[in-house]
């Protein structure tokens, strides 16, 4: 720490340059003043009279004595300093308490026992668990879950990708038209859509089977069932990864492009060479988001094939619908403990996603 | 201690105080526990009753226009405001749990529920407790209603609707195979008649069932064998693997899902309606719910339907799905004795029972009303009415009330308990395997049990 008087002999405020961290640069803030001076009497927090005969450096500014001295306390200072950023978030910390991690502890504690909402709670323990990992129908809902997942995102994040890259680079005309175009389906809520979805995938009456002149039993067919599943998910997601990747394509620097047509890169390997790599932050957002989204889905597959109790029926049933089951069987301790054994991988799937995806740069995605 | 001087700021820190004491001290205030029975009415001039239903509301307005035509100065005094809790009588059950995790604020003062849900909130003792309340009104309900409306020997709720076990048919299909109803004594003879159905008119179906084996259906072939439960209370342990009502469920699931029996279609999805329209599904072994919809799906086939008693599984056609619907009142209802009696009169009265069957089509349930039926004359159609429903004798025979009165002398269900959702949940998906051919009777009965077992445990414990 540095100190000193100015030039002109007047007390000055130093600037301290912030301390580089381990992997990053000086982030090109302002320079920090700290520490003030009186240069009558040389004292100042942590300085001694030896310091007042260093040399001054990197002077920003200079106030009159009356204004340090009325200046609050350094300690003071550090203290407001330090408090005002959790000023601003604290709106946000609250709600994210009281919203979320607090209910988040109590379904914890609570997935230790035996509830029914009210009354007495009965203590079980890690029974609940075990409950659940030794039941068949958990890990078939996990695996419809899965293939969901997987099968939905890869479709997704391809089509949309393509499409993205087709209406930013492409030569095509109408990209106004194609821009909302796409992005329509993904207006339309959800549920909506998959009603719509039912009576095109209806095992009988169905408009596809009608179309198509097959008889497929999409109702009960687990690959074709959950085919009508993803090819929904696609259908009504699409639209919003495509703007996403249209964003992306954007902070991408054309003279890049350009320079690699000159060097005689053709259009694939501009984009294998130019615009996957530079688009790594964009995918690893799109990646996290869909695997969220599609781990705790719900509505499709109980909206599509959802008979009497408007579930579907087991060979379709995503995870959340343990949940859900427990939760309307008035089984609160049960349900507690299925959404902790949803909310687990799906931390883990986002923290392996985003050590694969991040890169050499950081990973501040 | 010398007094402290009484300054503004004392005067009101203790005026607030006492106030909070007398408030918390008084029998209504916030915090004291209403008792799960109540004293005699005292109806204030204007009380607005909350009735939580499922589904539509339009269970609500019909007992209230009953009310009104049974008592109209008491309805001068009580207004109803139906909400509706959710879709099906599980989200209602659902809604009812949260109420009361949120200790009893905006607690409706009327629920309408299954008698599925019933054993776990009477037992939870959240429920009025109504025995004395209905003692005027018991000797002229049916037994079956008084008893659906018990639990542990005493009366938690008001029925509303039975849900006996009744056989719908196309009586023109069935006439035209060649088939009469009256032959049709068991299962076998049912399946027996639904071959000739299909050979005689092959785009028709005597049932219907593709992917699912309807909730309704398997609680009513079950409840043949009544008394029947999951549970055995007394040998502390599920029974599904030993009681021989749950093996006979998926003998006669395997009868029935036979292609030449069965149209291959599943109740309550996109295809049901439309498969009743154009003929494929003939029949149906349903309950007298069923009255509600086949008006709302077929209305051009008024008189082509008609009803009969159930072919016997096993050695009976008792039973029932759910058993009935019931109104329950909260223990912490606002207003519970508003809505006692607000109940009592349009489902327990004679006048009301007989209002609500010309509104809604709902069966009474009091023998002073099932006398009057036989005579009485078809009603003039509500005007401007949403949906309403015909006079069953119009829509389904004469012989409609003979049949559905007979059917719920017969009325059993099965004997819930308080984990009965989770049960039921559970049976369900078994049979799911089990109609899409997956797996035998003894392995869905074995893997059945052994869910129950490691999924629910004891249902009597919380």
């Amino acid at each position: 720490m540095r100190v000193g008087p100015s030039q002109s002999g007047r007390t000055a405020l130093t600037p301290v340059p912030l301390p580089r961290t381990g992997r990053g640069a000086y982030d090109g803030g302002e320079p920090v003043a700290r520490i003030p001076v009186d240069a009558a009497t040389g004292s100042g927090t942590g300085t001694s009279a030896m310091a007042t005969t260093t040399q001054p450096t990197d002077v920003v500014r200079s106030r009159p004595l009356a204004a340090v001295r009325a200046a609050p306390r350094p300690r003071q200072r550090a203290l407001g300093e330090r408090l005002t950023p959790y000023l601003f978030i604290a709106p946000f910390l609250v709600s994210f308490v009281v919203l979320f991690l607090g209910p988040a502890l109590y379904s914890l504690v609570l997935s230790l026992y035996r509830y029914r909402g009210y009354g007495a709670a009965s203590w079980v323990g890690p029974a609940n668990y075990e409950r659940l990992l030794g039941y068949h129908q958990f890990w078939a809902s996990w695996s419809n879950t899965l293939v969901y997942w997987v099968a939905g995102a890869a479709v997704t994040l391809v089509v949309a990708f393509v499409l993205a890259v087709l209406v930013y680079h492409g030569p095509i005309g109408g990209k106004l038209f194609y821009k909302p175009a796409i992005f329509l389906p993904n207006v339309m809520a959800a549920v909506a859509a998959a009603l719509i979805f039912q009576t095109l995938f209806a095992p009988g009456s169905g408009v596809v089977n009608s179309v198509l002149g097959v008889d497929i039993a999409w109702d009960q067919d687990a690959l074709f069932g959950k085919l009508a599943v993803v090819a929904l998910r696609a259908w009504h997601s699409i639209g919003w990864f495509f703007v996403i990747f249209l964003a992306g394509l954007t902070t991408i620097n054309p003279e890049l492009y350009d320079a690699a047509k000159v060097d005689g890169a053709t259009a694939l390997q501009c984009t294998r060479s130019i615009t996957l790599p530079l688009m790594r932050r964009t995918f690893l957002f799109a990646v996290v988001i869909i695997s969220i989204t599609s781990l705790r889905m719900f509505a499709e597959p109980n909206l599509i094939f959802g008979t009497g109790d408007g579930l579907a029926p087991a060979a379709f049933q995503p995870i959340m619908n343990q949940l859900y089951l427990n939760l309307r069987a008035g089984e609160f301790g049960l349900a507690s403990a299925v959404a902790w054994l949803i909310f687990v991988p799906i931390v883990v799937v986002s923290a392996v996603q985003f050590r694969l995806l991040r890169g050499d740069d950081g990973g501040s995605a | 201690m010398a007094p402290l001087p009484l300054n503004r700021r004392r005067f009101l820190q203790s005026g607030m105080a006492a106030s909070a004491t007398a408030l918390l001290a008084a029998p209504g205030g916030p915090a004291a526990t209403r008792s799960t029975a109540f004293a005699a009415p005292a109806v204030q001039e204007t009380t607005n009753l909350r009735v939580m239903v499922w589904g539509r509301p339009d269970t609500v307005n019909w007992a209230y226009q009953a009310f009104q035509r049974a008592a109209p100065d008491a309805a001068r005094g009580i207004t109803v405001e139906p909400v509706v809790g959710g879709p099906g009588d599980q989200e209602v059950a659902e809604q009812f749990r949260l109420l009361l995790s949120a200790g009893g604020q905006d607690m409706p003062d009327v629920i309408r529920l299954n008698r599925t849900q019933v054993p776990e909130f009477a037992a939870a003792g959240v429920l009025a407790d109504l025995t004395d309340l209905i003692a005027p009104y018991r000797e002229d309900m049916i037994e079956n209603a008084l008893q659906l409306a018990s639990f542990d020997d005493r009366v938690v709720a008001i029925p509303t609707q039975l849900k006996s076990k009744v056989w719908y048919y196309r009586a023109d299909l069935f006439e035209e195979a060649g088939i009469d109803p009256a032959a049709v004594t068991d299962i076998d003879a049912f399946v027996e008649a639904g071959r000739t159905l299909n050979e005689a008119l092959p785009e028709s179906f005597i049932s219907s069932m593709r992917a699912e084996a309807p909730g309704y259906l398997q609680q009513s072939i079950v409840t043949s064998f009544s008394p029947i439960a999951f549970y055995d209370r007394e040998a502390g342990q599920f029974q599904v693997t030993t009681h021989p009502g749950f093996r006979a469920n998926y003998e006669t699931l395997d009868k029935l899902r036979a292609p030449e029996i069965s149209a291959p279609v599943d109740a309550f999805t996109p295809d049901w309606a439309p498969a009743f329209g154009d003929g494929t599904i003939a029949s149906v072994l349903i309950n007298e719910w069923m009255t509600g919809f086949l008006p709302l799906y077929v209305p051009e086939q008024a008189g082509l339907w008609k009803v009969h008693a159930w072919p016997n599984v096993g050695d009976s056609n008792e039973g029932s799905d759910a058993g009935g619907a019931v109104w329950v009142i909260p223990a912490q209802a606002p207003n519970p004795e508003a809505a006692f009696e607000f109940l009592a009169t349009a489902n327990l009265s004679t006048e009301g029972s007989l209002a609500l069957l010309e509104i809604g089509g709902l069966t009474p349930f009091v023998t002073s009303a099932r006398e009057q039926v036989p005579s009485m004359p078809a009603p003039e159609p509500a005007v401007g009415a949403e949906n309403p429903i015909p006079w069953p004798p119009d829509f389904f025979g004469e012989e409609y009330f003979p049949v559905v009165f007979d059917a719920e002398e017969r009325l059993t269900w099965i004997d819930f308990d308080p984990s009965a959702p989770r049960e039921l949940s559970l049976w369900f998906e078994w049979s799911e395997r089990f109609v899409a051919g997956q797996q035998g009777i003894d392995e869905t009965l074995e893997g059945l049990q052994a869910d129950l077992e490691s999924q629910i445990g004891d249902p009597w414990q919380v």
